[in-house]
């Protein structure tokens, strides 16, 4: 996607209308600050998101869009934009309109809706703009913020969403195995009791059962099927509902005593634990509060603005200082995290016995009843419920559960009731008392008996069967995703990381052309390192310049970008990124832009006349998309004037006879322009200790350097024996001397040193010839296809050719050997 | 489809290794797929998935 039009009515610093043209090219709007530059940002920011991301995030707080996004004298439905772009292989223009008053609704009809849907998706991310704040963002942040930042503008926080709730569900379900297996194991153990088994396994009831069918005089199964247990045998009872089973009722008491007295230390130790480690995290405050606002921690983070005060109350920081302690809580935050975890194992651990035991007493107040023992039913009843309900507590949130010291004894008492002995000895008495039962009496209850325990039994093993096969789908998928996730990330980072390392010592050029860097995901961190001089990898804002820093900023956003577009959003726009970078680093910034995104559009601002005119004179963007903006006012919005070509604007002047103006604006042309040249040609040029060259100095090393190659490239093509070119070289240089000669004759014309007022005299007649003069020469040393300055080109000391990027020009300097 | 290409890319490799262990049956996979191409699901949506061979098996 690219922009053919941007027509932008009363948004933030733009009065009434304003129409730019970028034709689907680069485009530079240059002008001093406070011009309104950024509100052209900022209406095409909202154009493709619906919003102004410089109203939202840090330090925003009490600014809206629909406040602060139309001009300050407008209503928000008289503020609009609109786009005609162009989509890669789609001929015809596509025109998008949004309306302040209806951020959400982006206007188009819905067959192009349909067409750019994929691409609005991308564009909508809002991911394309790149500002000097953000460059920051990705240098000077914590590598967890980095990982953040950098997922961010990579879309890629879906994938963090996914192996979080992957995650989740893992533990969401090692927790129902634990529930499960404690229901699973209590069922077995009542199983064991009734059916009087030392070991337990289905094929040992299998024999039980046959056993006592056999005493029943019933054939033997060969399955364990709750509707075969008596299956084929005639009842021998009428009703046996309130009959006890003396033998079971013993074990029964028996295996709860044992339970009681054995695991009581056991269960004792631990709940001591877990109430020990409960009331930790419960004292600790601070803990406790992160554990609870976590998200709330993360959400604050994310408000700090520049100042760094806090985003609530306002409260001033030292900047840094707020984030470094919400990033300390976070870390505690983490810290309560496992505590929860270990409460989690230890309250499993004393559910699992507590529900056994519970299992027990259930059975024993069912032969009370049936033993009308009605006291201690009741005292077992009160027993089971107490136990239920610490059972519940156990899984349910710690914010409830007791942190109060218990003692020994009177745990114990709590867990084994204080009418137990009583209830034990009446129910052991009872039990000694009960008529022993006939075997085939005692067979037939086994069999009815075991009926509701097996069946549950069955359940709780289904039960448990399917939470473990789950929470082990979980742990697989879970530890695939993310072992994936971090594969796919880490080739993803080495390849920003090449593109990075590639356009970095693009930048540098020889100063840095040993310069590497180190991109590497750790964990849900993001390292970045770059190499000094050779002596090792720092942290980028350890030792390196703020305009060295500036510069990895925009290079690292360049190399995310190629991840960003996919191929869709060809579109970039820069505002004013090159603050902190020096002359000689934006030129080159210009040749990057050209050499490694030919097929982008890249829109730039900025307040640096000199870099918008490097742009120009390096071809990235051509004099018809260069807008000035030269001064603002809030009833008006920006004055500008575009499309400026200088020759064109010499020419006006002369045409309204302001020669001096003419004069002195072909001079500050002109000084640039050879400077620019001199650096192509890598020409001579006088040193001067204090900098300060002047027209004359870089002119006479320009052409000194032109025709010195011309002439090198006119023997290196005689060297091979090629006259058409010889011809060629020589009518170029018999051109070249007509233009110096004027250039020379007419020189005086531009001459700084002529006062003012000596201008007074001239006409537009007088200074015609000295423009055409300089005019011609220009032409001379820029292609007329690309209208880039050729360049000299080098193999070491070897001079080798004379080009234009486009290779219109091409002078080759290396001789026959 | 609402995912952007690598976050597709993870998805694609993810459900690949998947498929080698033959963890989960084929349909299952596709659903997962599915579910995450969409970059909207809940948590239940695929708790859902994860136990659907137990439905499936019960139906």
């Amino acid at each position: 996607m690219k922009i053919l039009e941007l027509e932008i009515e009363n948004v933030r610093g733009i009065r009434n209308r304003i129409t730019l043209k970028p034709n689907g090219e680069n485009f530079v709007i240059y002008g001093p600050n406070g011009t309104g530059k950024s509100a052209v940002v900022d209406a095409m920011d909202f154009l493709f998101t619906g919003d102004i991301s410089r109203l939202a995030g840090r330090g925003t707080k009490g600014i809206s869009l629909k406040d602060h996004g139309p001009h300050i004298d407008t209503e928000p439905k008289e503020a609009v934009v609109t786009a005609k772009i162009k989509i890669n292989d789609i001929d015809k223009p596509i025109t998008l309109k949004r309306v302040m008053s209806k951020p959400k609704e982006l206007i188009c009809s819905e067959i192009e809706k349909g067409i750019i849907e994929e691409t609005l998706e991308i564009a909508e991310k809002g991911q394309h703009v790149l500002s000097r704040s953000e460059i920051l963002k990705y240098i000077a942040a914590e590598a967890g913020k980095r990982a953040e930042e950098i997922q961010a503008i990579l879309n890629l926080d879906i994938l963090e969403e996914i192996r979080k709730t992957f995650v989740t569900i893992k533990r969401e379900a090692d927790r129902a195995v634990q529930t499960d297996k404690a229901n699973h194991e209590t069922s077995i153990a009542i199983i064991k009791l009734s059916l009087e088994m030392e070991e337990f396994s289905e094929n040992e009831i299998l024999k039980k059962v046959n056993e006592c069918r056999v005493i029943l005089k019933g054939e033997l199964i060969d399955a364990l099927d709750l509707e075969r247990l008596k299956d084929g045998i005639s009842p021998i009872t009428k009703d046996e509902k309130d009959r006890v089973d003396s033998e079971l009722l013993k074990r029964t008491l028996a295996a709860a005593t044992k339970l009681i007295h054995e695991k009581g230390n056991e269960t004792y130790e631990v709940e001591k634990k877990l109430r020990q480690t409960i009331k930790a995290l419960k004292e600790d405050e601070r803990l406790k509060r992160d554990l609870a606002g976590k998200r709330l921690l993360d959400l604050g983070i994310s408000l700090i603005d520049e100042t760094g005060s806090c985003p609530l109350c306002l409260t001033k920081w030292e900047p840094g200082k707020l984030e470094t302690f919400l990033r300390e809580r976070l870390l505690k935050a983490k810290e309560a995290e496992e505590i929860e975890e270990k409460i989690r194992k230890l309250a499993t651990q004393n559910d699992t016995e507590i529900t056994k035991l519970r299992g027990y007493i259930n059975t024993i107040a069912i032969a009370s009843e049936k033993l009308k023992l009605e006291e201690v039913k009741e005292n077992l009843e009160q027993w089971k419920e107490r136990l239920t309900k610490w059972s519940d507590n156990l899984r349910q949130s710690v914010e409830d559960y007791p942190t109060a010291e218990v003692r020994k004894e009177s745990f114990i008492t709590f867990l084994a009731d204080e009418y137990w002995e009583e209830s034990l000895r009446k129910l052991v008495k009872t039990a000694e008392g009960i008529e022993k039962l006939p075997p085939e009496q005692k067979a037939w209850d086994a069999l009815t008996e075991l009926r509701p325990i097996l069946k549950r039994y069955f359940d709780e093993k289904k039960k448990y069967e399917n939470s473990k096969r789950f929470a082990e789908r979980a742990t697989v998928l879970s530890k695939t995703y993310t072992d994936t996730k971090d594969r796919v990330l880490e080739s993803l980072y080495n390849s920003v990381n090449q593109d990075f390392t590639l356009y970095y010592r693009f930048l540098h050029g020889e100063d840095e052309k040993s310069f590497y860097a180190e991109l590497k995901p750790e964990g849900s961190q993001l390292d970045f390192k770059v190499d000094f001089y050779g002596r090792g990898t720092h942290h980028p804002r350890a030792l390196h310049s703020e305009g060295h820093q500036d510069s990895m900023g925009l290079c690292l956003y360049l190399a995310l970008n190629k991840q960003i577009s996919e191929e869709k959003v060809k579109l970039i726009i820069l505002d004013d990124v090159v603050m902190s970078i020096d002359n000689n680093h934006r030129r080159n910034i210009c040749r990057l832009l050209k050499h490694h995104f030919p097929q982008s559009q890249f829109i730039i601002t900025t307040h640096n006349r000199t870099w918008a005119r490097q742009l120009n004179t390096d071809s990235v963007v051509k004099s018809r998309n260069m807008v000035e903006f030269r001064g603002w006012t809030v009833e008006t919005g920006p004055n500008y004037e575009e499309g400026k070509n200088v020759w064109e604007d010499i020419q006006r002047k002369l045409e309204r006879n302001e020669i001096a103006s003419a004069a002195h604006q072909l001079r500050e042309h002109a000084e640039f322009f050879y400077e620019n040249a001199c650096d192509s040609l890598k020409a001579e040029v006088c040193y001067r200790s204090d900098g300060r060259w002047e027209l004359g100095d870089f002119l006479s090393g320009a052409k000194k350097a032109y025709k010195e190659n011309l002439k090198l490239a006119k023997n290196a093509a005689n060297s091979w024996g090629k006259r058409e070119e010889v011809e060629a070289y020589t009518e170029i240089e018999s051109q070249v001397n007509e233009i110096i000669q004027r250039t020379q004759m007419e020189h005086w014309g531009i001459n700084e040193n002529i006062h003012y007022t000596k201008w007074i005299d001239f006409t537009k007649e007088d200074f015609l010839p000295i423009m055409e003069a300089f005019q011609d020469l220009e032409g001379m040393f820029k292609c007329f296809e690309c209208q880039t300055i050729i360049s000299l080109n080098t193999k070491g000391v070897t001079l080798t050719n004379v080009k234009c990027p486009c290779g219109k020009i091409f002078w080759n300097l290396e001789f026959k050997k | 489809m609402t995912l952007k290409s690598i976050s597709k890319q993870v998805v694609d490799e993810f459900i690949g290794e998947l498929l080698k262990t033959k963890f989960l049956e084929e349909r299952q996979l596709e659903s997962l797929k599915e579910l995450l191409y969409s970059g909207i699901f809940r948590k239940e949506d695929l708790v859902k998935l994860l136990n659907e061979e137990e439905d499936y098996e019960d139906s």
